[in-house]
């Protein structure tokens, strides 16, 4: 039992960042419905801009990450400010290809400013290793489970309670009648492109010290979070949650009780039978129709 | 003169361009010294050829796939396995090669063709990793990531040999000269503009009769052929592989390809996978630059060429040519 507990903690701490890539995908979809295939990068920028600085700059970790996360917010407001609003081609295609090339761009700054080593961050700290029982529960994934709390409780606030979570959701329902309400809709898109680099910038931040940073990471974040968003239901915030733990929570057990050379294939293998049964995944807006 | 029809002059005019083609390939390939060169253009051959059937998917019939590179895949362990392990001649391992990745193509696109957009792109990409660890897990078959398969023959052909950097070139381009062949009187045909009407709009498309389901179950079907051709001429190009050409990289870079090149012209994806791999190869100077700087051109054409660099190069050529027959 101990053991399927502690398996189950695993999953869900690497869930908690699937799930914060996901909110990041769904927010950019909700208000522009653009999906933005460079988010994978924005953990990767996250994560490897905050070590970087301790390590190699001596900046405190205090410092050094809210920089990181600033500094990314700003990196993923460009794709709108210098892509998606130059674009020539107004279609939905054009921009998911133009949120590829920023992909890559990124990849390749990063390459560029920090180099092609593998670093690993410092934990945090703070918060001691907790054992319960028999069941381990590390400092940095406590860390990881209360951002998780913390980004969830204040997104929904944000889009529930505020007038610029209400304004960011007319926007992408209605553009041109928000418009009208005095929404500016560019601006929602700025703001939510920013908000993803944030969200980003910070679980990339908080997988450094467990996973590493490097340049070629974020196709891989990239992948799970899409996954994750995917599962939930495009576009749908409980959805990216849910579909985030629930792949990394798959992932664990496949690693635990069978394989882990195979347990992205098993979190995969399961996503495309989901999809086949719902295939507008758990709680996403019917999108497809069955043929 | 007899006179044809507007569709009719389109087709004659894509096979004479590709009579001119198939002229300078047999230049290149008879002229070329420099192997570098030869092998080079022998990849982008090879890269276009997969590019077209993603063309075709996607370019014309509107339907995205990140799975090319699992077909690409199956192309190249098929060829390796039946001639490394069951002895059999190249031809049949290439003819397998188009045949099984197609029926695979053919399974899965019964399943997942119902999906749309975001859904199924994830669903392609889906079955792209899962095919990439099957790849690097299944040692028994395919060698895994290391060592992977080594010495796949070089191909022959009743008594030829396809031996050294420009044979090998000009087998390539014969097999990427018959795809084209293929693709252009595909794309004029009955099978194109149904294909045009479902990427327009499907309930449209259905209204006028076009079986849907049938046709996008043909094109995600021939487009994996053409990926599986691709993968088993890689196989007899390279001797030595493992599974990581085959990740999902592969598949968003054929996607580039076609998007770079037109998704509206089969030249396009031509010039699309010539760009995507000489263009790293011309950096190969500016070291760790390079990536930025390929991002850069990537993005930038994106923005400012949505219909893509491949026809905007064949549009300015089109019009000098004009001008020129004009004076």
């Amino acid at each position: 039992m101990s053991e399927f507990l502690q398996i189950m903690i695993t999953g869900i701490t690497t869930g908690a960042i699937y799930s914060i890539s996901a909110l990041g995908f769904s927010i950019v979809y909700n208000a522009t419905k653009v999906t933005n295939f460079a988010n994978g990068e924005f953990m990767m920028m996250g994560g490897l801009i905050s070590a970087s600085l301790i390590l190699s700059g001596g900046v405190p970790m205090l410092l050094a990450i809210p920089l990181a996360c600033i500094a990314v917010a700003v990196l993923g407001t460009m794709i709108d400010l210098v892509g998606i609003r130059w674009a020539r081609r107004k279609s939905v295609l054009s921009y998911a290809m133009i949120t590829i090339g920023f992909g890559i761009t990124f990849r390749g700054a990063m390459q560029v400013l920090v180099g092609r080593e593998i670093l690993f961050p410092p934990t945090f700290g703070g918060i001691p290793n907790l054992f319960i029982g028999d069941i381990y529960l590390s400092s940095q994934s406590g860390w990881i489970l209360i951002a998780l709390v913390i980004i969830a409780a204040s997104l929904g606030f944000l889009f529930m309670r505020t007038k610029l979570g209400k304004a960011m959701r007319a926007a992408s329902q209605q553009p041109r009648a928000a418009a009208l309400c005095g929404i500016n809709p560019r601006v929602m898109a700025v703001m939510a492109f920013g908000m993803a680099g944030l969200l980003g910038a910070v679980a990339g931040a908080m997988i450094a010290p467990i996973g590493a940073a490097f340049y070629e990471f974020g196709l891989f974040y990239g992948l799970k979070g899409f996954a994750a968003a995917v599962l939930g239901g495009f576009g749908s915030s409980i959805g990216a949650v849910v579909g985030g733990l629930l792949i990394g929570i798959i992932e664990s057990l496949t690693a635990g009780y069978i394989s882990s050379n195979i347990k992205d294939a098993a979190a995969l293998a399961i996503l495309v039978v989901i999809l086949l049964v719902r295939p507008s995944g758990l709680f996403g807006a019917m999108e497809a129709r069955r043929v | 003169m007899k006179k044809h029809s507007f569709i009719a002059n389109e087709r004659r005019r894509d096979l004479l361009i590709l009579a001119g083609l198939a002229a300078v390939m047999l230049i290149i390939g008879i002229g070329v010294r420099n192997s570098y060169y030869l092998s080079l253009l022998t990849y982008a051959s090879i890269y276009s050829i997969a590019a077209l059937g993603l063309f075709l998917l996607f370019g014309y019939a509107g339907q995205i796939s990140l799975a090319q590179a699992a077909f690409f895949g199956m192309g190249a362990y098929i060829t390796a396995f039946s001639t490394l392990n069951l002895g059999l001649a190249p031809i049949i391992g290439i003819v397998a090669a188009i045949i099984l990745p197609g029926l695979v193509g053919w399974l899965v696109s019964l399943q997942l063709l119902k999906l749309a957009t975001n859904y199924l792109a994830m669903a392609t990409l889906a079955f792209g990793t899962i095919s990439f660890i099957a790849f690097s897990q299944l040692h028994a078959v395919t060698g895994g990531l290391d060592p992977g398969v080594i010495g796949v023959p070089p191909f022959d052909l009743l008594g030829i040999s396809f031996r050294g950097p420009g044979p090998t070139f000009s087998l390539v381009a014969i097999f990427l000269v018959l795809t084209l062949l293929v693709t252009i009187n595909l794309i004029h045909s009955r099978i194109g503009r149904a294909l045009r009407a479902l990427r327009t709009s499907e309930v449209a498309a259905a209204g006028l009769g076009i079986d849907v389901v049938r046709y996008k179950v043909i094109v995600f079907a021939l487009a994996a052929s053409m990926a599986g051709l691709a993968g088993a001429l890689f196989a007899h190009l390279q001797t030595n592989f493992n599974a990581s050409s085959f990740g999902v990289g592969l598949s968003i870079e054929l996607l580039l390809m076609v998007v770079l090149g037109s998704v509206f012209t089969p030249w396009g994806a031509l010039f699309g996978a010539a760009f995507v791999t000489l263009l790293p190869a011309a950096l190969e100077d500016f070291d760790h630059y390079k990536l930025l700087i390929y991002g850069g051109i990537m993005t930038f054409s994106m923005i400012f060429v949505p219909d893509g660099l491949g026809k905007a190069a064949i549009d300015s050529l089109g019009d000098a040519l004009g001008r020129l027959g004009r004076k």
